[in-house]
């Protein structure tokens, strides 16, 4: 099994949390999750994502913040991070590509299996 | 509140009603955000089900649970709408105008639509001369940007089956031209003269949803460029927007 792939999901919501887990499980991704911003990048280390799923509005440290940090980091640096944002203004996605997001879904735009799809691509 | 009637009072009424529209800009920022979070749950739940993610559907599920999915996905599209035309109609627009390539404008707008257009069958063709490429015209790019996803948008959504959109933009004299004609449903005839009105929707597209506010705030944006739209339809056979835009900045 060391070729599957680890999902780490941020994301506040608990059903759509779950909906992804579910759906990315069924695809044969691990999956971890967090419901909040803090220490994200300590997660980051412990997980060891292979690509990281970014909510924007989050309780305590913002989806913005934490790409910064994850940016500014000698380890996580390179590391394929996913907004994924119901903030879909022309600003919030111009921020979120200078911030060095490597894609940004809007997630009402998308279904779970485009969502797979982009993963799978990403990572291929 | 009572009539203001020297200049201080009327700095101070207007202070007041640009804090109050600045509150209201962000209620309906958050509203927004928060509607579409639950929407979004509604749309990959509904999508799971009937991809049989979580065990297989009878027939009559499969009907009702797509009638389901689609209503949510016409909430989505409209509260698109609304945050658009928000966005774009709230105490007149502020404009930033930039050197603009229309022609990366147009590519992205298309780009942008490639998904949709797949999905409805449509085939979008750009055309334009390959030394005109890059000119540029002093423009507010997200704005003009709007308005050509507005009309590809409505392009796709009225298109028929193996539709077909052309985008051309050529040069003339100091004005940029760009059509966007496709071989849709169309207009009726009674309807182009209202075309660009708020909340104007024709009749022939009303089990469609929409909100008629998308074209209203397009023709504004042109207007204020200082250019034109206009549109010829043949019901039936299909619609050309033709935007025409002055290459320099209006005084």
């Amino acid at each position: 099994m060391s070729d599957t792939h680890k999902v780490l999901f941020i994301e506040d919501d608990d059903f759509l949390r779950s909906l992804v887990v579910t759906k990315l499980q069924k695809n044969g991704f691990e999956v971890a999750t967090k419901g909040d911003g803090a220490d994200a990048l300590a997660l980051i280390n412990q997980e060891k994502p292979d690509i990281l799923l970014l909510d924007l509005m989050l309780p305590g440290v913002g989806g913005f913040e934490i790409l910064e940090a994850i940016r500014n980091d000698a380890t996580w640096r390179d590391l394929k991070v996913i907004i994924f944002s119901n903030l879909g203004e022309e600003e919030d996605i111009q921020k979120g590509e200078a911030l060095g997001a490597s894609e940004y879904m809007i997630k009402s735009n998308f279904t779970l299996d485009e969502l797979v799809e982009k993963i799978q691509s990403m990572l291929a | 509140m009572p009539t203001p009637r020297t200049h201080k009072e009327l700095e101070e009424a207007l202070a007041a009603c640009q804090a109050h529209h600045q509150e209201k800009a962000e209620f309906i920022s958050m509203m927004t955000h928060q509607l579409r979070t639950p929407l979004s749950g509604n749309k990959w739940a509904l999508n799971m089900l009937l991809a049989e993610d979580v065990g297989p559907l009878t027939s009559e599920q499969r009907t009702i649970l797509t009638r389901g999915l689609r209503a949510t996905e016409e909430m989505i599209l409209l509260l698109q709408d609304i945050i658009h035309a928000h966005k774009h109609d709230s105490w007149g627009l502020v404009y930033t105008h930039t050197p603009t390539s229309i022609s990366s404008v147009v590519h992205a707008a298309v780009c942008h639509f490639e998904q949709d257009a797949r999905v409805h069958d449509v085939e979008i063709v750009i055309e334009e001369p390959e030394h005109e490429a890059d000119t540029l015209i002093i423009a507010d790019e997200q704005k003009i940007r709007f308005v050509i996803q507005n009309l590809l948008e409505n392009a796709i959504k009225y298109s028929k089956e193996q539709g077909h959109v052309q985008v051309s933009i050529h040069k003339e004299n100091d004005h940029i031209v760009i059509h966007i004609a496709d071989d849709g449903i169309g207009i009726p005839a009674d309807a182009l003269e209202h075309l660009g009105a708020k909340f104007f929707r024709a009749h022939n597209v009303l089990e469609k949803e929409g909100t008629g506010l998308g074209l209203f705030t397009a023709y504004k944006i042109i207007r204020e460029h200082g250019g034109t739209i206009t549109c010829e339809s043949t019901e039936g056979q299909g619609t050309t927007f033709s935007i025409t835009l002055p290459c320099t900045q209006p005084a």
